[in-house]
């Protein structure tokens, strides 16, 4: 459900007159800036692919299906020293508020597949599956903001699912800023083309950066380390979230054949 | 702690104190311990037994384990092997598996065979107890194979045999323990399921031999053959065993209860 939006003299910032931040220092959908949408996940939401997984972050749900290590499609893109990952996103026609003829080629979609491909790229112990590829295909099917920072989720979900090795655990977060105030996993209406946001992927028990993206430009460089800050702290309350998941689903496991030895 | 198979306690790491027996991807799993001759163990003995052996899902950075899979902390003390152990549907060759393939090319001296891996693996004609060029085992595309792996490095194509370090029975006679599988069903379960129900009296395997007999072969890239005297107890088998993936315990009991009531 979209909250209703208040319709008032605007504080300026906010684009036709929305008040981001209202005067309580609450946001729209009624989260205090710090606060990350509610996330519901579950891991083997598909059957027939080696891992997969369903993420919801507020209204923006995506699936993530991971195949592999398998054989490569071409033998042109075989490395023989190293696993090569593929990453496909997509997005359901009806994602978005408007009913919109989308394909996976296009520049957005483009654009986050090789930010997802990077970031795993280096998260995955490639080295321990030469010659072979990994995929990983998302599909948003509910677009509320942050599809990007949902489908990166989603695939370490789906990644861990499939038993993939991998060194770290990624997590992702964004932070956009509006009225002057940071506000940590903007939704739609608060994450518009010209207003800053910043898509951050961090490694959970290392705390590297795995990926980092800024579109438009943040007003100095303090508030950057500061945005980053906010992304850092969005992720890590993120992390509780599937930490808790990856460890529910494995008990889960060990359930199921009567391992349990806690 | 993690769980401590077969006794013995660890020598030359120590398991992070705060562990349960689970971990997730990056976590810090245990510390690798200088064990060289000032800073304890003394006896040759001792020495020997501080090889640290590291298992599939764990990665050594510096002197700390790390995990680099979700799932249970396992150490085999007679080993001193510590490894995560997870479930997944891909099948990596390691040496001494045991596992199903099935045939899916021909040549002269060898068969490909797919192992449900990355890469087919290849099984040599003559590798079987007593087979010789004139007389060996005609292995059809699509039949199945129960052999162990050979050979497995990440790099190659892995290796199977059919040849069961000592014992001499012949292929001839039907009674080697590797050979073609003949009759019966194959499926295709978890690997972790797979694993499980290798361990001896499991409760999967012995649940449902008290009700039906059966012969069956696991192979732990996720294959089960089941074979038993008719048809319909095979199909129910290969059910009841596919089900006990994802069901808990209790509830595949009474599934499998309430199943074998409506069939007969």
């Amino acid at each position: 459900m979209p909250p209703a939006t208040k319709r008032s003299r605007s504080r300026g910032g906010g684009a036709g007159g929305l008040e981001y931040i209202s005067l309580d220092g609450l946001r729209i959908d009624g989260r205090r800036p710090t606060e990350v949408r509610k996330i519901r996940c579950s891991l083997g939401a598909l059957s027939r692919a080696d891992g997969s997984a369903y993420y919801e972050q507020g209204n923006t749900r995506v699936l993530v299906a991971v195949y592999g290590p398998r054989e490569p499609h071409s033998r042109a893109s075989i490395q023989h020293d190293r696993a090569v990952v593929k990453c496909e996103f997509s997005t359901a026609m009806f994602a978005s508020p408007v009913y919109r003829r989308t394909w996976k080629g296009d520049r957005k979609s483009t654009a986050a597949a090789l930010v997802m491909q990077k970031a795993f790229e280096g998260v995955i112990l490639t080295a321990s599956y030469p010659k072979s590829q990994i995929d990983i295909y998302v599909q948003v099917l509910q677009n509320d903001g942050g599809a990007l920072v949902a489908a990166i989720n989603a695939a370490s979900l789906a990644l861990v699912n499939a038993g993939v090795a991998m060194s770290d655990f990624v997590v992702a977060c964004s932070v956009g800023f509006v009225d002057d105030t940071f506000v940590v996993d903007p939704s739609s209406l608060e994450s518009a083309s010209d207003r800053p946001e910043l898509t951050l992927a961090v490694l959970s028990h290392s705390a590297k950066i795995a990926s980092c993206q800024l579109d438009s430009k943040l007003p100095d460089g303090e508030s950057f380390e500061r945005a980053l800050e906010f992304a850092t702290s969005g992720a890590n309350q993120i992390f509780k979230v599937l930490e808790y998941e990856v460890r529910k689903y494995s008990l889960n496991l060990l359930d199921s054949r009567g391992l349990v030895a806690l | 702690m993690p769980k401590v198979e077969n006794g013995a306690a660890p020598v030359g790491l120590q398991f992070g104190k705060e562990m349960g027996t689970l971990a997730l991807p990056g976590e810090e799993i245990g510390k690798l311990v200088d064990t060289t001759p000032p800073h304890g163990l003394q006896s040759p003995q001792d020495q020997k037994r501080a090889v640290v052996r590291l298992g599939s899902g764990v990665t050594q950075r510096g002197s700390s384990l790390l995990s680099s899979k979700a799932g249970k902390v396992c150490f085999d003390g007679r080993r001193n092997k510590t490894w995560v152990e997870n479930n997944q549907k891909r099948y990596v060759p390691a040496l001494e598996d045991m596992v199903i393939g099935v045939v899916e090319e021909r040549h002269s001296e060898d068969v490909r065979l797919d192992i449900n891996g990355t890469d087919t693996a290849t099984l040599s004609s003559l590798a079987f107890e007593g087979a010789t060029k004139k007389n060996r085992p005609h292995l059809d595309i699509g039949s199945l194979i129960y052999c162990r792996i050979t050979r497995a490095s990440k790099n190659m194509e892995a290796e199977a045999s059919c040849i069961e370090p000592g014992s001499n029975k012949s292929w001839v006679g039907g009674e080697a323990l590797y050979g073609e599988l003949k009759g019966g069903n194959v499926i295709q379960v978890s690997l972790g399921l797979a694993r499980s129900l290798l361990v001896p009296n499991g409760p999967v395997l012995t649940t449902l031999g008290a009700k039906i007999p059966f012969q069956s072969a696991v192979g732990v890239n996720g294959r089960v053959w089941i074979q038993s005297s008719s048809t319909e107890h095979t199909v129910l088998l290969s059910i009841a065993i596919a089900k006990a993936d994802t069901m808990p315990a209790d509830e595949w009991k009474a599934f499998v209860k309430k199943m074998l009531e409506q069939a007969t």
